[in-house]
């Protein structure tokens, strides 16, 4: 056992670190929940492209791709730095999912045409999987593509497209074959946003931010666009959201607000004494200090089993139970720690920590993007423990 | 005979206050004042005010309608339901109790109680302070009496009410300990500014510097029992509120759980969402009984802090668990502004630290135990 780096992955961290202080103001404060923060987008997107001019957002594809062709550990480190900062990377279906399936799944010519614009951060992606009818049990999606020869027809509709109208290109989950087994009649295509019959109707969120309906009506999606081979999109889909490697993260957003609220706390009086040292709120710190714990082991563990590629315990689904359970639980704890006046938003002179526990607990509140607690403590328990369906 | 449920009369008076909230539009008025900022319905006010509800627990001598906590229990469970922001436990309840303890004797007070049975005035209890902690500990708001003038200098936040109200009630300290004051929000040296928070509600920061103030409200340095028991009546209001919303609440998830079909099934056969819908019914209904049972004590006259602190401490906890456990079932669809559950767990957040949050209700608690068990005394 060995938990820590080598010392040119300490030089790597180094690396990040200089970059971010160099290009993130010192009150730098961002969140990428606020769509229609303009000044926020522009600044997101300018600072992604110099993410992307270092050659990081590639960083561990192969070189012919856009890629540095670097180990899985670097970008382990790279996310680390990334949200230890809070720095305002987007794009993340596009370097994400969608990278992901298209090196498992995608011919060498989509490789070279897709892979470099996203590593230079030429193209924006979104993620078309979910559908109204069509949430956790996605297999179930009804989006039709259908070829007539020469292209594909698309028509149907998508729902909770993230950054949908920021985006040129869609990750685009559809059916090419009604006749087969749900699973199997499934494509995933790179579908051009701008092309004619796309549109979208906004859906607001709770935390601020947009998601929307995507509407597709006869849209042309030319015959190379269709990732791997017709009808293995499902195999695309469950292979991609985890085969680009483990990225650190959670811990250190958790960390983040550990350390921000550890600070509040010891300048904040309460019955005649800093808040630190009331019993009470020193028990829920605690709390916190253990969830940001687990967060870090289970991401220390998640590296290590894929750098050794050993199977996952539980079929790979304990991480992903814990840290979707833990996210409400996390930002509940900090509002009953501080108190009523985490209730209070922006810029408020009542507002603690610039409102940022009201915030907090509304974000803490999606725990479901990318599946539910439910199904994945169900997937847990029949992938995990062999417990029947 | 013995009886768990509210009498005829409070069942009707419930039937009337669902009847009156949904015709005042339900949860779409809800969402036209969040989304306005508009932080609650003037008419809607003054509809519950023709019903005599204002003065609903303000004894006859003074203009109200002598009723108690359990009256206004059914009333408290139908504005849960359709979340309806009202002065009603801050003024009506909170600030009247005090003053009904204060007005005998003192033509002042006797008249401002007939003013806010009637309806024609709001009275807004401020009591939390920057230190956001609703004891008698968390008030530094200082009092300074020389000659004939006495002063007041502080910070109160999250003043319900406070920019719309006829007088502020607030809690101020002095050598004597702890006294209630009235503050009148348009003298000198008052500045009340309304803070934004996650429901909307009209939640107000109010700074008092040298602010000139008439005699206290009561005894020098007895405001906190005079006070108490006034928390402790708000405090089982809102947890009827919790009750009432919680009940909403699972009707909306159960009905949701039926219909929303995956994997070819309803979701609500998978034990998964049982359990979370169930948690929903047992939060609620446990909420429910504990406040009921509470307001009861405080209507019989029964020794009755143990009970109240109990039923805020686990409403408050209800209301957070509530709402998380719907926001489960919903999955997306409730992340989104356009369905209304967002609207309730707004208002749980509101709920949850209100009149005492769960760390203040377990001192309470703790504190009643102590006084029981050890000092010997039910007081
Ligand atoms: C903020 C946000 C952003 C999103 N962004 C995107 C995006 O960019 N692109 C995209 O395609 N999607 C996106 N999604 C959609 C997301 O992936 C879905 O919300 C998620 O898959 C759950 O689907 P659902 O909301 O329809 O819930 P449902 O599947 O309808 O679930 C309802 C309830 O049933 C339970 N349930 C369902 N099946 C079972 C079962 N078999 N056993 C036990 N319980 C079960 C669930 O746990 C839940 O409690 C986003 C969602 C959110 C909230």
């Amino acid at each position: 056992m060995d938990l820590t780096f080598s010392s040119e992955q300490e030089e790597w961290r180094d690396e990040v670190r200089t970059f971010l202080t160099a290009e993130l103001p010192a009150d730098f404060d961002w969140n990428s929940e606020y769509d229609e923060d303009e000044e926020g987008w522009a600044f997101a997107l300018d600072f992604t492209r110099k993410v992307a001019g270092r050659g990081w957002i590639g960083l561990t594809w192969p070189m012919e791709y856009g890629g540095l062709a670097r180990p899985a550990i670097d970008r382990f480190i790279l996310w680390e730095e990334l949200i230890r900062a809070n720095a305002p990377v987007v794009n993340h279906i596009g370097w994400g999912l969608a990278a992901n399936a298209l090196l498992a799944g995608g011919t060498h010519e989509q490789k070279l045409r897709f892979l470099p614009p996203i590593a230079r951060m030429e193209t924006f992606w979104a993620e078309g999987l979910t559908e109204p009818d069509a949430g956790s049990d996605l297999a179930s999606l009804r989006t039709s593509a259908d070829w007539t020869g020469e292209h594909w027809i698309v028509n149907g509709q998508k729902t909770f497209t993230t950054w949908g109208t920021h985006a040129d290109v869609l990750y685009l989950a559809a059916r090419t074959d009604p006749a087969q087994p749900k699973h199997r009649g499934i494509s995933i295509f790179c579908l051009d946003l701008r092309a004619p019959g796309v549109s979208f109707s906004p859906l607001h969120n709770i935390a601020g931010g947009r998601q929307n309906h995507t509407y597709f009506d006869d849209v042309i999606v030319p015959a190379d666009c269709l990732i791997g081979e017709v009808g293995h999109g499902w195999d695309y889909i469950m292979g991609s959201f985890y085969a680009g490697g483990p990225m650190g993260g959670m811990e250190c957003e958790q960390e983040n607000r550990l350390a921000e609220l550890t600070r509040w706390c010891s300048t904040v009086g309460r019955y005649g004494r800093p808040l630190i040292e009331d019993p009470y709120v020193r028990e829920r710190l605690a709390e916190l200090a253990v969830m940001t714990e687990i967060s870090r082991v289970l991401s220390y563990e998640g590296l290590s089993n894929f750098l050794h590629r050993r199977p996952p315990r539980f079929g790979g689904a304990l991480n992903t139970v814990v840290s979707k359970e833990m996210r409400p639980q996390f930002s509940q704890t900090i509002s009953e720690i501080v108190g009523p006046l985490s209730q209070v938003r922006g810029e408020s002179p009542a507002a603690p920590m610039t409102g940022r526990p009201a915030e907090w607990f509304l974000r803490g509140i999606n725990n479901h993007a990318g599946g539910t607690p439910q199904v994945k403590r169900m997937v847990m328990a029949t992938r995990g423990l062999g417990l029947p369906r | 005979m013995f009886d768990y449920d509210l009498n005829d009369d409070q069942r009707e008076l419930g039937a009337t206050a669902r009847r009156v909230f949904e015709q005042a539009g339900g949860l779409a008025l809800a969402r036209e004042l969040f989304e306005t900022r508009a932080y609650f319905s003037r008419a809607l006010w003054r509809t519950m005010i023709e019903l005599d509800w204002a003065g609903l627990a303000v004894p006859e001598a003074y203009g109200g309608s002598g009723g108690g906590i359990l009256d206004l229990y059914a009333v408290c469970l139908e504005s849960g339901r359709a979340v309806v922001s009202s002065p009603l436990i801050p003024s009506s309840v909170v600030a009247a109790h005090v003053l009904v303890g204060a007005a005998e004797g003192n033509q002042r007070v006797a008249e401002l109680l007939g003013r806010l049975a009637s309806g024609a005035s709001i009275v807004a209890p401020a009591l939390l302070e920057p230190g956001g902690v609703w004891d008698e500990r968390g008030v530094e708001t200082r009092l300074e009496r020389s000659g004939g003038t006495a002063k007041v200098t502080g910070t109160k936040v999250l003043v319900p009410f406070a920019d719309v109200a006829d007088r502020l009630l607030a809690t101020v300290r002095d050598r004597d300990g702890v006294s209630i004051v009235l503050v009148d929000p348009a003298a000198t040296g008052v500045s009340i500014t309304p803070t934004d928070n996650l429901a909307s509600l009209p939640l107000c920061a109010v700074v008092m510097e040298g602010v000139e103030v008439d005699e206290l409200v009561g005894r020098a340095g007895g405001g906190w029992p005079q006070l108490a028991p006034a928390l402790a009546r708000g405090a089982v209001l809102r947890a009827a509120e919790t009750a009432g919303a919680g009940e909403r609440i699972l009707e909306m998830t159960v009905e949701y759980a039926k219909s929303r079909q995956q994997f070819g099934k309803a979701v609500g056969s998978y034990q998964a969402v049982q359990y979370l819908c169930t948690d929903i019914g047992i939060a609620s209904h446990l909420t429910d009984l504990l406040a009921r049972r509470a307001a009861w004590l405080i209507d019989t006259g029964r020794p009755h802090q143990r009970a109240a602190a109990a039923a805020k401490l686990h409403a408050s906890r209800a209301a957070a668990h509530m709402t998380q456990r719907a926001h489960e079932v919903f999955a997306g669809l409730a992340f989104m502004m356009e369905h209304d559950l967002h609207l309730f767990t707004r208002h749980a957040k509101h709920w949850e630290h209100d009149l005492g949050d769960v760390r203040h209700h377990g001192e309470e608690l703790v504190e009643a135990l102590q006084r029981e068990f050890v000092d010997g005394s039910q007081r």
